[in-house]
């Protein structure tokens, strides 16, 4: 055996690269059918923000006498209906919602609510009851459907339980570039892959062969087109171009899924809600420039939430305590019936100082695998939850 | 192809242990494997406590709310701290059983409370009670201050019952899902009332929020505190099934042999619940041996990183990189993501995290860069993210490079045998061209063979 062999089976010289035969080899087609050119993109907020002070029931005493100090005042707002308006920095939602591009979703939650951030992410992420625990998320359970890793990315170095399924997972790859190095090592041992009789090999093998040829691909098509738009230098604003760019590419990917994270506002809240609303609408609204100019955003579909929403009363040090219901916002170029779901804020009948939740997340979720990926949602969340009717 | 006679040996430690150094290999070649694992039990005898942090508080005083406030915000930084000195315990304590079974526990009792006293006397609890009896175990687990914090016991009181610590006492902890009914877990959480920490922080009963009326649990009448309560969970042959059951998943493979499992279900519960029995049942069976299961678990991440500290004294240029490489690879000491634990086998695994451990070698080496960064934070998202930082590492290879020249074999073959457990596996045979030993650690260690064992 000569030198070069050697090299490439033991992963020796992983600076070098044999990349050649890598996509004449793969068995892995990785056009979709031609209906599939949907999007999602999930913009993940996390600590749990604040729905009350997101869009605000301006015309409710309840809330005023709640938040003395971090009450928002109705004239610095930005109208949406006679009783609700959005926090002054959201004006990306404000101009989506003038456009009819936006479901505005109150009072999301789920029965039993759990105040802890990991475990409520944790039950968003698996689409679970409040006490159950269940090991896959509801995306990776889609990418089960016999889809390869590279139909769903997360932008961040390690996969949340949401990308994970029972027998595929998604990509993580935070910077497309480092990404790429770190597959370098895969090349020589994933050209080697054989069914295995030993399934564990085979599923590490496998799952190798498909995190090198999804990376490859993904950061030649990352190559392919360059945004003009001007984005925010911030690290959403980074990650949004680069999705941009990836479905400007044509690239078949359909889950991107990022997270911005600094919502447990127990202390200065209005700081840190101007802050990051105002790094999300700058990031939101370039992206949605890209796309409408590559005639893309008809194809693309937004969902933002957060793990849970906040006590209605505000605490001593001008924030707010973990609560239960939220807001989130489900957005796009096609949405067919934009407006509010789930109501206004019921201020007067709280549990425990708490909001009672009118909207299942999982109905959200329904929404969006029924009338936008064209899934089977009962499949995918093992229960049947009533779809809202956003897309449809 | 057959791998060399002693691989019974390394399928023993990689298992019980957190991994064998080649050079204490030659003492173990001469005796059987039920002499190894006796062996096992004897080192595991002597064993000494966590002790990083100095217990504050004082029996009968108050600790007052601004310590606790303060203890909290500490909290983050400090597991942090007590994560380390676990990992360096399992990296050089003779017990390695017993390390192996608190880490077993600290899996299937998972708990995170934002106290590293409280953590750390539990971990001392596990540790403790690794290899005792099942029943002292559970019956500490009840009374443990940082499990009564984590599943809201401290709220479970007669007028207004909170039933988490029940409900997973019964689902996660005993008998598993369908064994019990939901006014089962109702009736339990009553038993449970008052079973609280005191304000000196210490577990106390507090008679006046207990509810001592009677109580109906699976279908028995009477008085019941919690202690009844637990006796009745032992009484059920379910639980000792369900604790077999997770053991053979961690020790043996993931794929069940509930054949196998009935077996040890009868020594568990006959012999009223003796841990060592159990497992010195399992470590000399026929079973544990089969060449289906070898090879057959995926490492989990604390297991990779401390096999890595044991094989070749891996040490970080920052403390604070041995707890980004587990957030990385998606497992992170005194932090499991729920009460349920890690799912581990193939959750450990996706594109992403297998790079990173096949990369791990040439990372550790500096000849790849490699920084991840922390996940968004519910308090994080204002920190600037910084460029990439060196991941470097200190690895001793001294011994490799005996073990390497003092056989017979070809370097390739030997140091292969040693790393790679799965006994279907052959070195590449191009693998003996290279006789450089750091190199040919490189390649086996970034095989994706090497993440099992």
């Amino acid at each position: 055996m000569n030198r070069r062999n050697f090299i490439k089976t033991t992963g020796l010289a992983s600076g070098t690269l044999f990349v050649p035969q890598l996509f004449a080899k793969s068995p892995f087609a990785f056009a979709n059918p031609a209906n599939d050119s949907r999007i999602l993109v999930v913009i993940q907020w996390s600590g749990g923000n604040d729905g009350l002070n997101t869009v605000v029931p301006f015309r409710n005493d309840i809330y005023y006498k709640n938040r003395p100090k971090i009450a928002l005042k109705r004239d610095e707002l930005l109208p949406l209906t006679d009783e609700l308006a959005l926090h002054p920095k959201l004006e990306i939602i404000k101009k989506l919602w003038d456009n009819s591009e936006v479901a505005v979703l109150e009072n999301v939650g789920y029965p039993e609510p759990d105040r802890s951030h990991f475990r409520s992410m944790d039950i968003w992420h698996s689409a679970s009851d409040s006490d159950e625990y269940i090991n896959t998320g509801w995306l990776g359970r889609w990418l089960d459907q016999g889809r390869v890793a590279s139909s769903a990315i997360e932008m961040d170095d390690s996969l949340s339980l949401v990308m994970k399924g029972e027998s595929q997972k998604g990509l993580a790859i935070r910077n497309i570039d480092a990404a790429k190095k770190l597959a370098a090592i895969g090349y020589h041992i994933a050209m080697d892959v054989e069914p295995h009789e030993h399934d564990q090999i085979s599923y590490l093998r496998n799952t190798l062969l498909e995190g090198t040829q999804g990376i490859e691909y993904v950061h030649s098509q990352s190559k392919k087109f360059a945004s003009k738009e001007i984005y925010p230098a911030t690290e959403l604003g980074k990650q949004l171009k680069s999705i941009a760019e990836l479905i400007l590419s044509g690239c078949t990917t359909r889950v991107y899924y990022v997270t911005l994270g600094g919502f447990d506002t127990h202390a200065i809240q209005p700081f840190t809600q101007n802050t990051l609303f105002n790094q999300y609408s700058q990031a939101v609204n370039s992206f949605r420039n890209d796309l409408i100019g590559g005639n893309r955003w008809k194809d693309v579909a937004v969902l933002t939430f957060s793990e849970f929403g906040r006590r209605v009363k505000e605490n001593a040090g001008k924030g707010t305590d973990h609560g239960t219901a939220g807001v989130s916002f489900l957005f796009g170029g096609n949405i067919k019936n934009a407006g509010l779901y789930g109501g206004q804020p019921d201020l007067e009948n709280l549990q425990d100082g708490d909001l009672t939740h009118r909207l299942d997340f999982r109905q959200v979720y329904a929404s969006i695998i029924e009338e936008w990926m064209k899934e089977d949602s009962e499949k995918l969340l093992f229960d049947k939850f009533s779809p809202l009717r956003v897309f449809v | 192809m057959t791998k060399q006679p002693h691989s019974d040996i390394q399928h023993l430690y990689t298992r019980a242990t957190f991994g064998l150094h080649p050079k204490f290999f030659s003492n173990k070649i001469n005796k059987n494997p039920t002499q190894l694992f006796e062996e096992l039990l004897e080192e595991s005898k002597e064993y000494s406590d966590l002790k990083h942090f100095e217990d504050i508080r004082i029996k009968g005083k108050d600790i007052g709310g601004f310590k606790i406030l303060k203890m909290i915000l500490k909290s983050r930084k400090e597991l942090q701290e007590l994560n380390l000195a676990w990992l360096d315990k399992m990296h050089v304590s003779r017990a390695q059983l017993r390390e192996k079974m608190t880490l077993f526990w600290h899996h299937h009792f998972a708990t995170s409370a934002p106290f590293p006293v409280l953590m750390q006397e539990q971990n001392n609890m596990f540790r403790k009670n690794a290899m005792g009896n099942f029943k002292d175990l559970l019956l500490e687990v009840a009374r443990d201050p940082a499990m009564i914090i984590y599943l809201n016991n401290q709220q479970n009181k007669k007028n207004a019952p909170n039933e988490n610590f029940a409900r997973e006492l019964m689902e996660l902890f005993t008998l598993g899902r369908g064994h019990y009914s939901e006014n089962d877990i109702k009736e339990s959480a009553r038993a449970f009332t008052g079973w609280h920490i005191g304000l000196d922080g210490y577990f106390a009963f507090d008679k006046k929020s207990h509810d001592d009326g009677e109580k109906t649990f699976f279908n028995q009448t009477g008085n019941w505190n919690g202690d009844d309560i637990i006796r009745m969970i032992l009484e059920k042959r379910q639980t000792a099934r369900f604790i077999c059951q997770k053991l053979y998943k961690f020790f043996v493979s993931p794929k069940v042999n509930e054949a196998f499992v009935e077996k040890m279900t009868d020594e568990f519960f006959t012999s009223n619940y003796d841990i060592t029995r159990l497992i010195r049942f399992l470590f000399s069976s026929e079973e544990f041996y089969l060449s289906h299961n070898r090879g057959a678990l995926i490492k989990s991440p604390v297991e990779l990183i401390v096999e890595y500290k044991r094989f070749f004294s891996l040490e970080m240029n920052k403390d604070q990189n041995m707890i980004k490489l587990q957030r990385a690879l998606g497992q992170v000491l005194f932090l499991p993501p729920n009460v349920a634990g890690w799912p581990g086998d193939r959750s450990w695994i996706d594109s992403t995290s297998l790079l990173v451990r096949m990369n791990l070698p040439y990372v550790f080496a500096g000849i790849h860069e490699y920084d991840p960064q922390e996940k968004a934070l519910p308090e994080s998202a204002l920190i600037e993210q910084k460029g990439p930082k060196p991941f470097l590492s200190k690895m001793n290879i001294s011994a490799w490079n005996e073990l390497a020249t003092s056989s017979k074999n070809p370097k390739a073959k030997t140091l292969f045998d040693y790393l790679i457990i799965h006994p279907h596996m052959v070195p590449p045979i191009v693998m003996s061209e290279n006789n450089n030993t750091e190199e040919l650690l490189r390649a086996i260690l970034s095989l994706p063979e090497f993440q099992l064992h």
